[in-house]
């Protein structure tokens, strides 16, 4: 006697007419979900009306760095001519 | 806290510097710093106002102040060391504990001064660390404003609220004919940082040209809801209408973009110091046609002008409750200050039927005629025509990154540099996704455009009010689209003009003497699928029909 198992023998029929209620089960499912999405997105065609007008792609905005220097400049300018030594001096 | 650091540390260093120099020079550079200061903030908006049609015009209220703060402090710390020379002899220990007195006043004056200018350059709203005042999406209600508290607010409130204070005695601005709590109340909230809070983070305009708003009304409107919300409660307002140009548009000319932080009324002033509001909601052309309202409740909202088209008209909410019993006085768009006109009676908002604002009426003179057949709809891309142009000779073009022209005006030789690489040449007028560009053939012409002294009787006769008209085509909905730029070619020499955001008006346009021979082609930005009306002169007084036109802007293929 093998120690081998034999394949045990199986009516197949049982189980492909199970996959296939599952399959259709599954398109059923498929089918209804794109039906409610496509719902879902006619339901939310028509725009917000709350929402604005929004601003083009592309628009032409400034660039921050005019405004870094000129706030750079100010700073030095504005402690340097509070930093001017008085000629009379200190009394040390 | 690392710019509130720095801010204390420079005080810090200022506060050691004048201990250092002794009570006497200190005490002489404290009354230079509050001079300079006093007379920096009364001449602050006179001078300001004057540069804000110009070039520096975003930065000019910086600029102003603290350009006549520094000028005026180095002129008279100059004069009081030449003209004050000696000093007082008093004992060391009190010389420096009055010294540093002096100089802790001056750094905290000086450097609130500095931390309100700074405010006012257009910039980014958060600046390293320091953001102060914006619009918050942690705060629930409209304008949805608030404050984190950044010690830097508190320095800047001292220099302010003093400043403040002596703008009502020996130091009130004789410039101005106010105080600044009745003209700019709530000063540091606007510097620090509502004034830059626009569009993108800051990066959008803060100011507009004072001649750019026109149709100013203010209308006295009885409760009606003014936020989003379903069964939201009613509210009193005051809606302020206006019309804003072109040349008030962000993107040089492409839209103009309003934030709530950018607009504010204010009140009388009765009782010291004038009353602040917010707008909360707004009424606009909504893109599918007609009006609606919307709201400031959330900081994405953005009060934006229809894509493409030339000026718009809003109607902007102040919740009349936040003016307590003041009674509105001024109207404050982008930091720019206007008059509120006397209250009338509202039209009916709640209702989505449309307002007459009262803008220009089209007047058909009836000699109109077609000019379908001088129309075209190029291809954005390269729709110069009659010259190719290198965007490393464009001379005094200005273009963006995409080559798109958006400034300046140059001329170039006919047919010159043909074999530029595509990545190399510069396109058209710039337009944007959804945007179509209509060139037009206004050469001089029998049977063409009648904009010309030759072809039109009002031309010839107006004078300056017909010089000044600006050109624009109208849609079948009376919305406008100014020509954005033209090309004259001479059979030699093309000329190529953007008017980089300010529309064109018939002096701009170089003489064109009836059979010339020269060929002139406007170029007008307006949206994909719109059905166009005629060509018209504008005045702001009325629109006059000049062409008419039945052709609508194709699709955007782009």
């Amino acid at each position: 006697m093998t120690n081998t198992n034999n394949p045990a023998t199986v009516d197949s029929a049982p189980r492909e007419r199970a996959l296939r209620s599952k399959r259709s089960t599954i398109g059923v499912a498929v089918l209804l979900a794109s039906i409610a999405c496509g719902a879902t997105y006619a339901m939310q065609a028509p725009a917000d009306p709350t929402v604005p007008p929004q601003p083009d792609k592309g628009l032409n905005l400034y660039s921050p760095v005019g405004g870094y220097a000129l706030m750079a400049i100010a700073t030095a300018a504005v402690i340097a001519v509070n930093l001017m030594p008085a000629k009379r001096g200190h009394q040390d | 806290m690392i710019i509130s650091f720095i801010a204390i540390a420079s005080i810090l260093l200022i506060t050691y510097w004048w201990s250092n120099n002794g009570a006497f020079s200190a005490l002489v550079h404290f009354f230079c710093v509050v001079t300079s200061g006093a007379i920096a903030f009364g001449v602050w908006e006179p001078l300001s106002y004057r540069m804000l049609s110009s070039s520096a015009g975003e930065y000019s209220k910086g600029l102003v102040l603290i350009g006549v703060f520094v000028s005026l402090l180095a002129v008279l710390r100059i004069f009081t060391d030449r003209y004050i020379p000696m000093n007082l002899s008093i004992p060391r220990m009190a010389d420096v504990v009055i010294g540093a007195g002096f100089g802790l006043a001056s750094g905290l004056l000086s450097v609130g001064l500095l931390t309100i200018g700074m405010g006012f350059f257009q910039s980014t709203v958060t600046i390293g660390d320091f953001t102060g005042w914006s619009r918050r999406s942690d705060v629930a209600n409209a304008p949805a404003i608030g404050s984190d508290n950044a010690p830097l607010l508190k320095i800047a409130d001292i220099a302010g609220g003093f400043f403040s204070y002596l703008s009502w005695g020996p130091y009130t601005p004789w410039l101005g004919g106010g105080t600044i709590d009745t003209h700019m109340p709530q000063l540091v909230r606007t510097a620090g940082s509502l004034y830059r809070d626009s569009y993108a983070d800051g990066l959008a305009r803060v100011s507009v040209p004072p001649e750019s708003v026109s149709q100013l009304k203010l209308f006295d409107v009885p409760a009606m809801p003014l936020s989003a919300g379903v069964g939201a409660k009613p509210v009193a307002s005051w809606a302020v209408q206006f019309t804003i140009a072109q040349d008030g548009f962000d993107g040089g000319g492409q839209q103009f973009l309003m934030t709530g932080a950018q607009a504010r009324l204010i009140g009388d002033g009765k009782g010291s110091k004038g009353t602040v509001s917010y707008p909360v909601a707004w009424r606009q052309n909504a893109k599918e046609g007609g009006e609606r309202m919307y709201f400031f409740n959330s900081p994405s909202n953005v009060m934006t002008s229809v894509s493409a088209q030339g000026e718009g008209t809003f109607y902007v909410f102040f919740p009349k409750s936040d003016l307590g019993a003041q009674a509105p006085k001024y109207f404050e768009l982008k930091g720019v200050r206007f008059l509120a006109p006397r209250p009338v009676a509202a039209p009916d908002f709640a209702g989505g039927g449309p307002i007459d604002s009262g803008t220009a009426k089209v007047v058909d003179d009836g000699a109109a005629t077609n000019i379908d057949a001088l129309i075209e709809f190029p291809d954005p891309k390269y729709a110069i025509g009659g010259v190719t142009i290198n965007s490393n000779d464009k001379g005094a073009l200005l273009i963006d990154g995409n080559n798109f022209i958006i400034g300046g005006e140059q001329k170039f030789p006919r047919n010159g540099g043909s074999n530029v690489s595509a990545d190399l040449r510069v396109r058209g007028f710039q337009v944007t996704k959804g945007q179509r560009l209509l060139r037009l053939d206004a050469s001089a012409k029998e049977g063409g455009v009648r904009i010309f002294p030759d072809l039109n009787e009002w031309v010839r006769t107006a004078g300056v009010d017909a010089q000044s008209a600006r050109v624009a085509v109208i849609d079948t909905n009376g919305a406008k689209y100014f020509a954005v730029g033209m090309v004259e070619d001479d059979g030699d020499w093309v000329l190529v003009r953007s008017m980089g955001g300010k529309p064109l008006t018939l002096k701009d346009i170089p003489i064109q003497p009836l059979g010339s021979g020269k060929t002139l082609m406007l170029h007008f930005r307006l949206p994909a699928e719109t059905v166009l009306k005629g060509l018209i002169l504008t005045n702001g007084k009325e629109d006059r029909l000049v062409n008419t036109i039945t052709v609508s802007s194709p699709k955007d293929t782009n």
